[in-house]
């Protein structure tokens, strides 16, 4: 449970030092209990504080980090609903080979894995882990293979086999990668837990019902080890909802540890929408990591996409770059737009734009993130702001037309714009960009 | 509190046509909490005609209707039949005056032949122009009285008329806002101070297509049913979304593999879009989502199956 304040000022010596850079004990108390500042940063703190803070801070869902530098975070999470306030560390997505496919077929995977980049809205978006799995005999083979996967990629990996020794011994082939091993069974898990905790790997446990799953995850904590991973026992897309959805539940209201761990799902329907499917439910209910059976660019561009979209930080408007964007194919005579930099007013009004089927430049001042109204009422978005941008970014120079299109809710700036860009004509749209077709129907062809 | 249940369609015996009517809403839990709460009315899928094919709608969509794009009753029939659409909406863009300006005489006919083909109940869905779009669908209203139709929609600066013609005639009408809880709110408290019933509302919080706004859609559709359940009535209504219309917008159904390799095949892409928007969708709480691709409707109406029945 998180502490408040006052409980967190009688851990600290009371000595207000300032060394910590506030002025008194209490204010940095307070920082403490918003998370606006670390324990760390006071020097004097005590064995007690550092142990009851510690354990007050600890997330319902543990934070288990991957990969060479503890890069790739899954869990951490703390709410149950992203409005309430964010989702932290969005699901991992990767792809699976087999130690059983064609050498031509494994490489290209592995090539896919290490170098998949898809752009969208200034966001870099990759895949984050390689999975290898075991289904032919050969453990020295199915080792080989790991080595070659995190070789080739710099990915964590994520070993699957039935056979324990095989696993040991790709746990001790990819040593540095900070890999998970998935354990078959509860006594799989047992005997892998000193190979996990030995070469620096995760460990994904299952068992045959969740009771269970949830017993082998206390023992296993018990005995010191927590970088945990778990797989339900589910046959079908409601069990693994309601698996997750229950798992996550219990971590937080009742804080519930054993069920407090990232999750791993491998998805193989054998059908592309099917598996879509999936790991869409991976994406929206809580999902760690998630193993698709094959890559299929139109599909991962989706699931990337809605990956953003759901980790989006709610807290913060998204923005997108001030600048002049070309809506088609625009020549400087072309009709010019005005809105603001929040990401769904933009999305909108471009969205409008292009369905009106004109080639149009929409010019997109700094207005913080703010819709239209917010950021005039800010005084974000004014006449001087506007003529500014258009001034200073070049744009002005960059077009011959001089006639600009504002949003109809801030009609009242454009005396002021016209005052502030000589040689402009102000022209004022509609209030929604729902009107923007008709508006450019009627007003501007 | 549950979630209101709103009827959909009217049988011949209830004063319409139709050969089934649907309930949606009535959950008093999360959608598919099944072990925590009841879910009694499953989400239902419904697919699109059109009295005027917009010039803007995607080539790859195209494709897939041919011909049957300009024969609105002939593709209702295929949508149910063969695509399994479970409702299906009638969109009467063509009527705008800058689109078409076709009459509200013509509105009717369409919709009349749209009932005569299909014994589905019909959702009618108007345009932004409010005066002609009121105009229209009063027509509609008066014309197929007693039928139970979905009237989509009303708004904060449009709702009069058309919410009156529901009452008069018999019908339902989508409350529709711009993906914001309050207004959405306020919007059903106007209907309501109309003498709307509960029972003749259903929530458009307004879509964006996955990848333009939806996680501002996914998170106001499920504080309003997170509010809805907690008690508030005027947000305790079903909620419709048009997962279809929103994608065929993008440039995601448009961009060819050559233009954008990362973005794949053009036709896998336009059905694995407006699936994952579905999806979202669905999670977030939508009882009815009108869709446009077939292979994205077929799966999510597996999807719908798997969660409700709770087996693969």
């Amino acid at each position: 449970m998180a502490l408040t304040g006052l409980q967190i000022q009688k851990l600290l010596p009371a000595t207000n030092c300032k060394e910590c850079g506030s002025n008194t004990c209490l204010a940095f108390a307070m920082k403490l209990a918003g998370k606006k500042a670390e324990l760390s940063q006071c020097p004097y703190a005590s064995e007690e504080a550092k142990r009851v803070l510690g354990a007050a801070s600890e997330p319902p869902v543990r934070c288990v980090e991957l990969g060479p530098e503890r890069r790739l975070k899954l869990g951490g999470e703390v709410v149950l609903y992203r409005h309430e306030k964010t989702f932290v560390h969005q699901t991992a997505l990767g792809l699976n080979i087999n130690d059983t496919d064609a050498a031509e077929s494994i490489d290209a995977t592995l090539k896919i894995a290490a170098e998949y980049l898809l752009e969208r809205v200034g966001e870099k978006l990759r895949l984050d882990v390689v999975a290898v799995t075991q289904r032919g005999t050969d453990a020295k083979a199915f080792a080989e293979l790991a080595a070659k996967a995190w070789d080739r990629t710099k990915r964590p990996v994520v070993l699957r086999s039935a056979d324990t020794a095989a696993l040991a011994a790709a746990a001790v082939a990819v040593k540095g990668s900070r890999s998970v091993l998935c354990a078959p069974s509860p006594a799989a898990a047992r005997e892998l837990c000193g190979v996990a905790r030995e070469n620096d790997h995760a460990l994904a446990l299952s068992a045959p019902d969740l009771d269970q799953l949830v017993a082998l995850a206390t023992e296993i904590k018990a005995q010191g080890f927590n970088d945990l991973f778990l797989q339900f026992p589910t046959r079908s897309l409601a069990e693994q909802f309601q698996a997750s959805s229950i798992a996550r539940r219990a971590a937080l209201k009742d804080n519930f540890k054993p069920l407090g761990y990232p999750t791993l799902r491998f998805v193989e329907t054998g059908n592309l929408l099917d598996d879509t499917i999936e790991v869409t439910n991976e994406i929206i209910k809580y999902g760690g990591i998630c193993v698709l059976p094959a890559f299929d660019a139109a599909q991962m561009a989706s699931l990337m996409t809605l990956r953003l979209n759901i980790y989006t930080d709610p807290q913060k408007p998204i923005q997108v770059e001030p600048k002049a964007y070309a809506i088609g194919e625009p020549k400087p005579d072309s009709p010019i737009f005005v809105t603001t930099n929040f990401s769904l007013t933009y999305f909108i009004v471009s969205g409008e734009l292009e369905n009106c089927g004109i080639s149009a430049w929409l010019v997109v001042p700094e207005c913080e993130g703010m819709s239209v109204l917010t950021a005039w009422a800010a005084g974000k978005l004014s006449g001087a702001s506007i003529a500014k941008f258009i001034k200073e970014s070049g744009f002005e120079k960059q077009v011959t037309r001089r006639e600009l299109v504002i949003p109809g809710y801030v009609a009242q700036i454009s005396g002021e714009l016209e005052e502030n860009l000589p040689g402009w004509k102000v022209m004022v749209g509609p209030q929604e960009a729902g009107d923007l077709e008709s508006f450019v129907k009627s007003r501007l062809q | 509190m549950p979630i209101c249940t709103v009827k959909l369609g009217a049988l011949r015996s209830e004063g319409g046509t139709r050969g089934r009517t649907y309930r949606i809403g009535g959950a008093t839990a999360m959608p598919f909490h099944l072990w925590e709460g009841e879910m009694p009315n499953r989400p239902l899928v419904a697919m699109e005609v059109f009295d005027l094919v917009s010039e803007k709608y995607p080539r790859v969509l195209r494709d897939v209707y041919g011909d049957l794009l300009q024969h609105p009753a002939e593709m209702a029939k295929v949508c149910v039949k063969k695509h399994g659409a479970d409702l299906i909406s009638v969109r009467l863009e063509g009527t705008h005056p800058e689109k078409g300006n076709r009459t509200p005489e013509q509105a009717v006919e369409l919709v009349k032949s749209v009932l005569a083909a299909v014994d589905v109940p019909l959702i009618v869905t108007g345009h932004n122009h409010f005066d002609r779009n009121n105009e229209v669908l009063k027509a509609v209203a008066a014309a197929c009285a007693g039928e139970n139709l979905l009237l989509n929609w009303v708004e904060q600066n449009n709702y009069r008329t058309i919410a009156g013609a529901a009452m008069g005639y018999g019908h339902c009408v989508v409350s529709q806002s711009p993906i914001d809880v309050n207004i959405g709110k306020q919007m059903n408290i106007l209907l309501t101070n109309m003498d709307l019933k509960r029972e003749q509302i259903v929530i458009d919080s307004l879509t964006g297509a996955l990848g333009y706004g939806i996680e501002y859609t996914y998170s106001v559709m499920e504080r309003i049913r997170l509010t809805g359940l907690g008690g508030d009535a005027m947000l305790a209504m079903p909620m419709i979304v048009s997962p279809g219309q929103e994608c065929a917008k993008i440039k995601e159904l448009r961009a060819s593999e050559q233009d954008m390799p990362v973005w794949g095949d053009l036709r896998k892409r336009a059905a694995l879009w407006e699936l994952t928007t579905a999806m979202s969708m669905l999670y977030a709480g939508a009882d009815i989502l009108i869709m446009y691709n077939p292979e994205a409707v077929a799966a999510l109406k597996r999807a719908i199956t798997r969660l409700m029945d709770r087996k693969d």
